[in-house]
């Protein structure tokens, strides 16, 4: 967990609000993985140094690049977007637990809303990688707010919904989910709490709804999984990205935790990807 | 010269100029090999105290004294009394830092002049619900609710650790009774690697906010009952909140409070962004950060001039002059607090830095910067000898 040297590549707008910056950072982007997240440094006008988390959109090792996303109209994404390329950035990642996907899941649904999707966007780029197919569902205000398509695989199908009905389906985007939960084997949600709350409330009834098979042993069989581990993740349904605020990211100051079914959970060190049967979405929601 | 030994002549040559005979200059080298008694001490001790240890021996002996730069020996230890003496004056303070042990693959703990741990209390506590953090302009609005599993567990995972270190690790308590917290005290009997207790006095999670340190009356009664039940050094945290934080400071010293720290975060509110309610889910919470500071430099400059025992700075540190600020206000040590989580490494350079300005100074102790900008000060500290300053 130690700061890396970082330059920034490319900075631009790709929807209203919303910058996409391409940062060279090799120590970074060794070992990778989607669901985790960035610490950005940054610093207000009197000087006040912070950090912020960044979900990683894309790492491309090869080249040693990562993209995040930033939005403006907050002190640290303001901050961000002024920069220009050549600008050295302090960078500490990759932090916390990734998405696990089972190895024999073929369909994946992946479920974000407005800026989230660049919670989920590096599982698109693994998942085509291993031969999988994925449906990408998104939500937005309307169809100025929409992710960029051209940003996207073209391996992913790509479905919209906007509250206004300017593009796709109008209407929440949760509302998709029933029509792709028989065909996914595995899903994946980055968004607010309430609309992750509503995902769960989905994935929580989809098997008494579907007679869906349980991939694995028989029930009974083998040894328990313990909660919070990989295997649980990897056993999981639905897993879910929180993009909360992190204040330490080494799990001492305790500013991120959230309700977990079993008690506290910290974002930062036990996320930021959860399995929904782990957290509590009483109070999520 | 004995018998049979043919002594050389020179071959003088009729017509040839003699010979020139080599010469051989002494070249005073440039870096002054180091006497026995000034060598660095064996790895693992801590530079400062192994030179000052050196020095003070090399004295004894009649040889020069020097660091391991080849400069003068710079004492930065802090005696805090009743056997706390803090390797410099660099602390991390109680919250960000957590317990250490978070950093301590990342952080060379053994640097640091101390940690003092989150606040711990008797039972186990949940904390408050989400979001814990906010940022206001010039700094972090914190209402964690002293989320801790409970003096038991935290002594049962981390008292082995903190034995360990050789850092001095102050454990800060919390409390809602007088008997609570006598009890988590009573808890610390025989428990190695704690150097000290630090008292919440403005325990957030309590009955509704501040409340130990509003006023004298009950600030000296929980540090009198806990100065009954231990004989470890203890620190009386003192709020900003407090009407009249001399009085408090006062009552905490007649308590037998060994140290008294201020100051601990200053109540206040942010609003949620769509304006329908607040921003934390505990409603009200701290202010830290830069925001911070000037609160923390009055109530350092106006306990430091009342009471004899000394003050530890807290309160918007982020810099080396934020450091020389608490000083020169009358604080003996200082503690990072909510600007280790941008920088965990940000407490170790601060005592670099505060060695190096000590240096620049030309001074032999950090004492010299303590308390210059307090009234009734005679002189400024003495220069002399700055041109030994590197």
């Amino acid at each position: 967990m130690l700061p890396g040297a970082a330059e920034l590549v490319e900075t631009r707008e790709i929807v209203p609000g919303q910058w996409q910056q391409a940062w060279h950072a090799p120590s970074v982007v060794a070992g990778a993985r989607a669901g985790q997240y960035l610490h950005v440094r940054s610093a207000d006008a009197l000087g006040f140094p912070f950090r912020r988390p960044y979900p990683l959109a894309t790492a491309d090792p090869a080249s040693g690049t990562l993209t995040i996303q930033v939005a403006a109209g907050t002190r640290t994404g303001d901050r961000l977007r002024r920069l220009r390329p050549g600008d050295a950035g302090d960078l500490i990642g990759p932090l916390g637990r990734p998405f696990e996907v089972d190895p024999r899941s073929r369909h994946l649904l992946l479920i974000a809303e407005g800026p989230s999707v660049a919670g989920v966007r590096m599982l698109i780029d693994e998942a085509i990688r291993d031969a999988r197919s994925v449906v990408l569902l998104c939500g937005a205000l309307s169809s100025a707010h929409v992710y960029p398509s051209s940003l996207l695989p073209d391996e992913v199908e790509y479905v919209v919904a906007t509250a206004d009905g300017s593009l796709g389906y109008q209407g929440p985007v949760t509302d998709l989910v029933r029509e792709y939960e028989a065909w996914a084997d595995q899903s994946f949600a980055c968004g607010t709490p309430s609309m992750l709350a509503t995902v769960a409330g989905l994935a929580t009834g989809r098997r008494q709804r579907l007679g869906v098979a349980t991939l694995g042993r028989k029930r009974g069989g083998g040894r328990p999984i313990p909660a919070g581990s990989a295997a649980a993740r990897r056993k999981a349904f639905l897993q879910v990205v929180l993009d909360h605020s992190i204040g330490c990211a080494a799990g001492s100051c305790q500013g991120c935790v959230v309700a977990g079914a079993n008690g506290p959970v910290r974002v930062c060190r036990e996320g930021p990807v959860f399995a929904a049967e782990e957290l509590d979405w009483g109070e999520a929601s | 010269m004995g018998r049979g030994v043919v002594k050389a002549r020179r071959r003088v040559v009729p017509g040839m100029p003699p010979r020139r005979t080599p010469t051989v200059r002494r070249i005073k080298p440039a870096i002054t090999p180091v006497s026995r008694a000034s060598r660095p001490a064996p790895v693992g001790a801590r530079p400062d105290t192994a030179a000052s240890e050196a020095g003070r021996r090399g004295a004894g002996a009649g040889a020069r004294a020097v660091d391991l730069l080849g400069g003068r020996p710079l004492a930065l230890e802090v005696d805090l009394g009743r056997g706390l003496v803090l390797p410099n004056p660099v602390i991390a303070a109680a919250g960000p830092f957590g317990y250490g042990v978070e950093y301590a693959d990342l952080v060379d703990l053994d640097r640091l002049g101390g940690i003092v741990t989150r606040g711990t209390t008797l039972k186990p506590r949940g904390g408050h619900g989400a979001p814990r953090t906010a940022e206001v302009p010039s700094g972090l609005l914190v209402g964690i609710g002293m989320q801790n599993p409970g003096i038991d567990v935290v002594l049962d995972r981390y008292a082995e650790a903190w034995a360990a270190w050789h850092v001095p690790v102050i454990l800060n308590l919390c409390a809602e009774s007088v008997g609570d917290m006598v009890e988590c005290v009573r808890r610390l009997e025989g428990v190695p690697g704690i150097a000290g207790i630090e008292v919440n006095l403005s325990c957030s999670g309590g009955r509704g906010g501040a409340m130990w340190g509003l006023d004298e009356g009950s600030a000296g009664s929980l540090v009198a009952a806990v100065r009954r039940a231990t004989e470890l050094p203890v620190i009386a945290k003192l709020t900003p909140a407090a009407a009249d934080a001399r009085a408090v400071a006062r009552a905490c010293e007649d308590a037998g409070a060994d140290v008294v720290s201020a100051v601990n975060t200053l109540p206040g509110l942010a609003v949620a962004a769509d304006r329908l309610g607040p921003a934390l889910g505990s409603g009200y919470g701290g202010i830290s950060g830069p925001a911070l500071k000037p609160v923390a430099l009055r109530v350092v400059y106006e306990v430091a001039q009342v009471v004899d025992v000394p003050v530890i700075g807290i309160g918007g540190v982020g810099s080396i002059e934020d450091v020389l600020d608490l000083l020169a206000a009358g604080a003996v040590a200082i503690g990072v607090g909510v600007a280790v989580l941008a920088d965990p490494m940000l407490p170790v350079r601060l005592a670099d830095e505060l060695a190096d300005a000590c240096r620049a100074r030309g001074l032999a102790s950090v004492a010299d910067l303590v308390g210059t900008a307090l009234p009734g000060r005679s002189a400024p500290p003495s220069t002399k000898g700055a041109e030994h300053a590197r």
